[in-house]
């Protein structure tokens, strides 16, 4: 991904699954800050892969706190999508690991 | 009853052909041109392929596989950055419809039948292969083998390794390591946790290996394979796949 300034990033190896590494930019001036771009990778499975692209969306705009990371990204594994090697909260942990 | 598959064993081919022909074998076997495919073959030369979700720059030295003529290709299916030499791996692919008999809808529990090719003809060998999750086969606690997954047009398509040979300092120029402090820590790590068909065997004999996978994938699956090869369909389409895909940077690096 290309690295715009002020990109944060983490790697997180889920327990027992795979290792999801993120990318992102925030709007720092809301409180919490908003997340401005993102872009989750790793050795993961979805299906169907394309979905990968709507995890991102649904991200995107999120305040970076708990509670709205996870209600988002729970909508998203609601959608009935197969994640494979991570969880709901595996994502929420590592893009609030960004630093 | 059994059911009746093609085989095709092809030699060795690049890898942007290689997974052109594994997708448009996925096409035709779910439009009904083809029959359910397995198929066995090589890369030349030597390739690095990385999962759907993977960024090409954060887990591939480009430059070392550039110096030393390996390709890098994004694949269709997910999971990790595999090193496919020319001569260390058998690898496999196979595509069925998803309406397959007796293959569950959940993919993760399709993965452990799928394999059972592999584990019965690993074991017919005289290696105590087993089925360890998520998509891997190990024998005596190491992992031989890895599998990815797509389900696409209606269908499945699986696509393997089996490990003939390892080089794991190799494995680690050609792959990034996090920083290079922990280059050597993880090339013994590789050793202790990974084996080969060179390392249970002693040597590697391509041609008796092949036929245990396939006599195991006939066994596990109940299937009779019929030898045979690309339609002239499918040889188009992936000529076409691999041009307006495979072999795009578009694809290779979209993330």
């Amino acid at each position: 991904m290309q690295l715009t300034p002020g990109t944060i990033s983490a790697d997180y190896k889920a327990p027992g699954g795979k290792l999801l590494r993120v990318s992102l930019t925030l709007a720092r001036q809301a409180d919490p800050p908003v997340i401005t771009s993102l872009r989750l990778t790793g050795d993961f499975f979805m299906h169907p892969e394309d979905a990968i692209l709507d995890l991102e969306e649904r991200l995107i705009g999120a305040p970076w706190e708990t509670v709205s990371l996870r209600e988002r990204v729970q909508a998203f594994f609601d959608t009935g999508v197969q994640v494979i090697g991570a969880t709901v909260d595996d994502i929420v942990h590592v893009v609030l690991a960004a630093s | 009853m059994s059911e009746q598959w093609r085989l095709l064993r092809h030699g060795a081919r690049s890898a942007y052909e290689n997974m052109a022909i594994d997708e448009a074998i996925l096409r035709c076997v779910t439009a009904q041109t083809s029959p359910p495919t397995l198929r066995f073959y090589r890369w030349q030369p030597s390739a690095v392929s990385i999962g759907y979700f993977q960024g090409i720059e954060q887990e591939v030295d480009l430059e070392a596989c550039a110096a030393r003529g390996v390709d890098v290709i994004r694949r269709l299916t997910g999971g990790g950055a595999v090193y496919h030499d020319y001569e260390g791996e058998i690898t496999y692919s196979l595509a069925i419809p998803d309406d397959y008999p007796g293959i569950p809808h959940k993919i993760l529990d399709s993965y452990g039948i799928l394999c059972q090719g592999l584990i019965v003809g690993l074991r017919s060998l005289g290696m105590p292969a087993e089925f360890k999750p998520i998509n891997d086969i190990i024998v005596n606690g190491r992992k031989i083998s890895g599998n990815a997954q797509t389900r696409r047009f209606r269908g499945i398509l699986q696509h393997g390794t089996l490990l003939c040979e390892v080089d794991a300092p190799l494995m680690f120029t050609l792959l990034k390591v996090p920083n290079e402090k922990i280059r050597d820590k993880l090339i013994a790590s590789v050793e202790e946790r990974v084996t080969s068909i060179k390392r249970e065997m002693g040597a590697v004999d391509r041609e008796r290996v092949t036929q245990a996978m396939i006599d195991g994938f006939a066994e596990a699956l109940d299937i009779r394979f019929v030898p045979g090869d690309l339609s002239d369909h499918e040889h188009a389409l992936a000529q076409t796949l691999r041009e307006e895909n495979y072999a795009t940077n578009t694809w290779n690096y979209k993330r």
